[in-house]
């Protein structure tokens, strides 16, 4: 549910309020472009698909009715949007790797080996069907409640627990079939 | 696994997800964990996936970044679309909202006026408001020539003018002045045109 602030915020966008649209867009791009890179696993697509997702957005923002939060009409539209694209084409996935823009702190090295074990479930993940990525990354990822998840898709809550819980078993035998885990 | 594993995975997964669980669900989960093996590793690798998928570090990206990518989704709204978010700022426009809107007027009235223009469309073009020249010649041909051969089908033909088509007068005689009509008409009309007239009577 949207603060007060948020809601006003909504409004004048919906009257073109350029302020009102940076601001909303400041409060969500990197939630957004995360789950976008997620999904996509590179850092330029994800940065053109999260323009291309908020420019939707504020070109639709006159039909948002607030049936649902913002954020979970956010989620809709970029979930569409990059499975869209995903389906379009074979993605050659990892193409830029998540140390390819860390900052070059001395922390990065230390956080390296985690990042690799990490790295070994993400790459499980990218590697399941992209519905079952969308619900994976949605709810373990994005921590979505199953109510949201179903508002995102268009499906029921009880589809939605199943599909998420036959995803996660099949990432597990993905995992299992990996010498890292 | 029996087949009463796959719903205690289904619980293991939501409870290391970090919904919570009724008690009953619970401790009927523990009595099975207690007893089945495979249930126990799975909880152990879901355990361990969640924890790495917890310790997942996300690309750095700076500030800049997503400046620029800002600025680009403004460009991008003011590009696309920025007289109507401009006018309708200062001029709302009285067709988004209320019952003026263009989905309760435009779209009924846009379908009346088509359903008039089809209506209108299969008016014309069902009957023909006036006789084609072809028509019009054998009329005339054969009002000309039945003059001429009897007098007796002057009645007759006289009441041809009331009719548009050819075939809208042979459809109104019976066979017998058809037979009539044709066996006076035989030595004068071409072939062709008697052939016509015979095909028209059906």
């Amino acid at each position: 549910m949207e603060d007060s602030q948020e809601i006003r915020l909504i409004d004048l966008a919906k009257n073109g309020d350029r302020d009102a649209i940076s601001r909303l867009v400041t409060r969500y791009e990197r939630e957004i472009f995360y789950f976008i890179y997620r999904m996509t696993r590179d850092v330029e697509d994800a940065k053109d698909l999260t323009q291309e997702v908020f420019i939707k957005v504020f070109r639709k923002l006159g039909g948002f009715k607030g049936n649902s939060s913002f954020r979970t009409w956010l989620y809709r539209i970029a979930t569409n949007h990059t499975l869209n694209f995903l389906s379009r084409g074979p993605q050659l996935g990892m193409k830029a790797p998540l140390s390819a823009l860390s900052d070059p702190s001395p922390s990065v090295s230390e956080t390296m080996e985690k990042n690799e074990r990490s790295g070994h479930v993400a790459r499980a993940v990218h590697r399941l069907p992209r519905q079952q990525k969308a619900i994976v990354i949605l709810r373990a990822y994005e921590g979505l409640t199953y109510r949201e998840i179903a508002e995102v898709l268009g499906c029921s809550v009880g589809n939605c627990k199943a599909a998420y819980h036959n995803a996660v078993i099949k990432l597990r035998e993905i995992l299992k079939n990996e010498p890292l885990m | 696994m029996n087949p009463s594993c796959k719903n205690f995975q289904a619980l293991i997964i939501d409870l290391q997800q970090g919904d919570p669980l009724p008690p009953k669900d619970r401790e009927a989960l523990e009595r099975h964990l207690a007893t089945c093996p495979d249930c126990r590793a799975f909880q152990q690798d879901i355990i361990q996936m969640f924890k790495e998928m917890g310790d997942e570090t996300l690309p750095y990206l700076p500030d800049e970044f997503f400046q620029d990518m800002r600025e680009k989704i403004l460009h991008g709204l003011h590009e696309s679309a920025p007289r109507r978010i401009h006018w309708a700022r200062h001029f709302p426009n009285p067709f988004q909202s209320g019952w003026f809107s263009w989905r309760k007027i435009f779209v009924p009235v846009l379908t009346g006026i088509c359903g008039v223009l089809l209506g209108f469309f299969l008016a014309t073009t069902r009957t023909p408001s006036h006789p084609t020249p072809k028509s019009i010649v054998t009329i005339s041909k054969i009002q000309e020539t039945v003059v001429q051969k009897s007098p007796n089908a002057l009645a007759l033909v006289e009441t041809l003018e009331d009719y548009i088509t050819i075939d809208e007068f042979l459809d109104s005689l019976d066979d017998r002045d058809i037979q009539a009509l044709l066996g006076e008409l035989s030595d004068d009309l071409p072939e062709s045109l008697l052939s016509e007239t015979e095909n028209g009577t059906g």
